[in-house]
């Protein structure tokens, strides 16, 4: 189950939408045009009225008692589908302050400069180090991507990089790497798949799935090709941050 | 309304001793539990989780069996989820609980004695942190607000009593406490913007004694003075998830308040935001408060403070202190005087990047530019926290504090940047991180070994005079570790990540450690070698 009653209302966006033309004639200037609340009328987004409401069951009453409207008349002679409408309204109002609402949306990321990120890139941030403008995934990234999904990528690349999975042959180029090295016998690389404090497994380069013992004798060294980045977060301000997104986004 | 089933009562009644019979749980044992029992969320009221048992050492917890698995049964109930509470153990007697549901399970066997299911109407099942026992009577909150009093002996249903209002998306997740002959109980939600409170309810007919609001609800109230107006404080947040502390000789319960609201666009709620994200000393007899520590002041990144706060004695510059400690969500390890809140260490305990020094009460002190922007900041820990609530451990042997952490970095963003925001506002995304286990010296606050994950591992802590700490690995396994050195000393894998604490008992000589991973109880058990039967 989800947040709030199992019985909470659902929202009829049509019937919203009518509902929002009385909210704009008869309750806008007061309650807001999120009914939030103004200087002149309370937030009803946290009235108890709303909240319990069912489709009209509990603003219905309150609305027929004869609330002053703003066109100076009385809410009792609203309609019983005005009120429904209304209903709608205020509850679709609830949820847009919830995660996943179709207001729950990132802003303009992209306020960085182009120039000055450039300068970091091929500068401070030693990505000219291991990148290119086109190569290594940037060619064409800023008219691929998002502002906000160029600025994710480029902090966090692979999603974390370990490349991990429950066996499956993840050799992807940002994977992270393990040599084995066993008390005896040949040293085994691969694309690192588990590893703790007694066992290590691997996928070799011929895709078959290695496991071993560690303990004394056994080197285990990993390579993360994504250190790089990793390191990165400790030292990039927040200034550095936005002028690199600027400046990949300029990468058409 | 509820399901109750029948196993085993025959068994239970026919073999004897050796076999826990259902009787109540005596009160003395919650101020003194013994090693035969795990009667209360933590053990007991200090929260420290450490048990005087040796039998599982560092010398053979090599040898440690699998004693019993148990997999949730939910009946008709649908998917319980995860293990996410801590089981008590009283008198030979497993309760274990998920969200709507309670199960009694023999404690030498894992065998199901009996199952209760609450007919749920909502709220949110992320999971039930608890139960609650005192004599013969079991409580437990449930998702849809309720606090539920049932029959430890066959699990019927005694009295319930509604703790919040489902349709202001609060719900009911945390193990009750039980303070002299209240049941204590908090709240949880954060999809609207809702004041959080600690509540009394008596313990034999359930009516409510006091509430305690984390936000103040008048102006002039103490703590109003850290909000710009009435409404928003109000509607401040502050929930109390997490199970409370108690100090029996100072007669002061310490509760650890959560986030406040909106959660993450906070333009409309200047200031400190008081007493949302602190550490709350109250008298439990009357829910007055006595002082405040607050951990996170002005949060913006759903930090909330509720991680356990660990009650303990120990020496400062030579002088025998009451302390309490926590290691926060926000990457700030705190150790106060308990009896008054004072601050006597305050430092990080991972690397953290949002606060620039402390205040003159040992509060961190948030760098503004840190706070989530329209274009984003990068900022660490990541909203997951340093810590969440899984919970710590501190071991009086070895005067070290262990809390499973992370060190992770996320980039926050305003989605909603009008003047009064609501809910959340905003979020954050992405996220790099490693975890580790760490050992912290009370009396400075370093860390005094540090056991690395790879690949990650979040799960609540168990230590032992057996020189071991407890925690889920990063393999889906459950580790014993040496609580001195850090050493990894023994695992065994399970069916998935460690979802709980342990706990541990000795039941007829041998010492059991208990352990929940996802749907699944596992019995770990050290036998004593016994003469064959004939």
């Amino acid at each position: 189950m989800g947040a709030g009653p199992a019985d909470a209302p659902y929202v009829d966006s049509a019937l919203a939408d009518k509902g929002k033309s009385t909210w704009a004639a008869e309750c806008i200037t007061c309650h807001g045009t999120q009914a939030r609340g103004t200087d002149n009328g309370p937030n009803l987004t946290r009235s108890l009225v709303v909240l319990r409401d069912r489709y009209g069951s509990e603003l219905g009453p309150f609305l027929k008692k004869g609330h002053k409207m703003q066109s100076g008349g009385s809410a009792a002679a609203l309609t019983d589908d005005q009120i429904g409408n209304l209903a709608h309204f205020l509850r679709q109002r609830v949820n847009d302050s919830f995660r996943g609402s179709p207001l729950f949306q990132a802003q303009n990321v992209l306020t960085g400069d182009a120039k000055a990120g450039a300068a970091y890139f091929n500068g401070e941030g030693k990505c000219a180090t291991c990148h290119t403008a086109t190569s290594l995934n940037l060619a064409g990234i800023g008219g691929r991507l998002e502002p906000i999904d160029i600025q994710q990528r480029f902090l966090f690349p692979g999603g974390g990089g370990r490349g991990r999975g429950r066996g499956g042959p993840v050799s992807t180029a940002s994977a992270v790497k393990v040599t084995v090295s066993p008390a005896s016998g040949e040293s085994v690389t691969g694309v690192l798949l588990q590893m703790d404090d007694f066992n290590v497994s691997l996928r070799d380069a011929a895709g078959a799935y290695r496991t071993f013992k560690r303990g004394p004798g056994v080197k285990v060294v990993t390579d993360d090709p994504l250190a790089t980045h990793h390191a990165l977060l400790d030292t990039i301000t927040d200034t550095q941050m936005h002028d690199v997104v600027a400046y990949l986004e300029t990468l058409k | 309304m509820k399901r109750v089933t029948f196993l085993a009562c025959a068994l239970v009644c026919a073999t004897g001793l050796l076999v826990g019979a259902q009787t109540g749980l005596d009160p003395a044992k919650l101020l003194n539990p013994g090693t035969d029992s795990w009667p209360s969320y933590n053990g007991d009221y200090t929260g420290r989780r450490f048990s005087t048992l040796t039998k599982i050492n560092d010398g053979n917890v090599g040898s440690l069996s699998l004693g019993w698995v148990y997999r949730l049964n939910p009946g008709a109930g649908g998917n319980p989820g995860s293990i996410k509470g801590t089981p008590l153990q009283v008198n030979g007697i497993i309760y274990l609980t998920a969200p709507d549901h309670v199960w009694a399970l023999d404690a030498r066997t894992g065998r199901e004695i009996w199952h209760f299911m609450w007919q749920s109407k909502g709220g949110i099942h992320i999971g039930n942190r608890g139960a609650a026992i005192y004599r013969d009577w079991l409580y437990f909150e449930t998702p849809d607000c309720h606090l539920v009093s049932l029959n430890i002996k066959d699990g019927s249903e005694r009295w319930r009593k509604s703790i919040c209002d489902l349709d202001q998306f609060y719900y009911g997740s945390v193990a009750p406490i039980i303070v002299k002959n209240m049941v204590m109980v908090g709240v949880s939600g954060d999809d609207l913007d809702v004041p959080g409170y600690a509540q009394a309810h008596d313990l034999e007919t359930g009516e409510m004694k006091w509430r305690w609001y984390v936000v103040p609800q008048k102006k002039g109230e103490p703590g109003s003075e850290s909000w710009p107006n009435e409404a928003a404080m109000k509607a401040g947040g502050g929930m109390t998830w997490q199970p409370y502390t108690y100090d029996p000789e100072l007669n002061q319960m310490y509760v650890t308040t959560g986030n406040p609201q909106p959660v993450i666009a906070h333009v409309n709620r200047a200031g400190a935001n008081l007493f949302t994200a602190s550490i709350v000393s109250l008298n439990p007899d009357t829910g007055k408060m006595n002082w405040y520590f607050q951990s996170s002041p002005h949060d913006t990144h759903d930090w909330d403070s509720t991680q356990t706060a660990v009650l303990f004695d120990g020496q400062i510059n030579g002088q025998t202190r009451k302390l309490i400690a926590q290691a926060a969500r926000n990457g700030h390890f705190f150790v106060l005087d308990r009896t008054n809140g004072q601050a006597i260490v305050s430092t990080e305990y991972v690397k953290t990047n949002w606060s620039s020094g402390y205040d003159e009460k040992g509060q961190p002190v948030p760098n503004p530019k840190k706070h989530p922007q329209i274009d984003g900041a990068l900022v660490s820990p990541n909203q997951g926290g340093a810590a969440n609530w899984p919970p710590p451990t501190f071991s009086p042997q070895t005067g070290l504090f262990y809390v499973n952490a992370s060190r992770a970095y996320s980039v926050y963003y305003i989605y909603d940047p009008s003047d009064n925001p609501m809910g959340w506002g905003g979020t954050d995304r992405g996220g790099w991180g490693e975890a580790m286990l760490q050992a912290i010296d009370y009396k400075t606050g370093k860390i005094k070994w540090s056991h690395k994950w790879e690949g990650g591992a979040r799960a609540g802590l168990l230590s032992t005079a057996g020189n071991l700490v407890f925690s889920g690995g990063a393999s889906s396994d459950l580790v014993a570790l040496n609580a001195t050195t850090g050493e990894a000393l023994w695992h065994a894998g399970l069916n998935a990540s460690v979802s709980n604490g342990a706990i541990t008992y000795e039941l007829d000589g041998s010492q059991y450690v208990i352990v929940g991973a996802g749907d699944t109880l596992w019995a770990f058990v050290m036998n004593e070698r016994q003469p064959a039967r004939r």
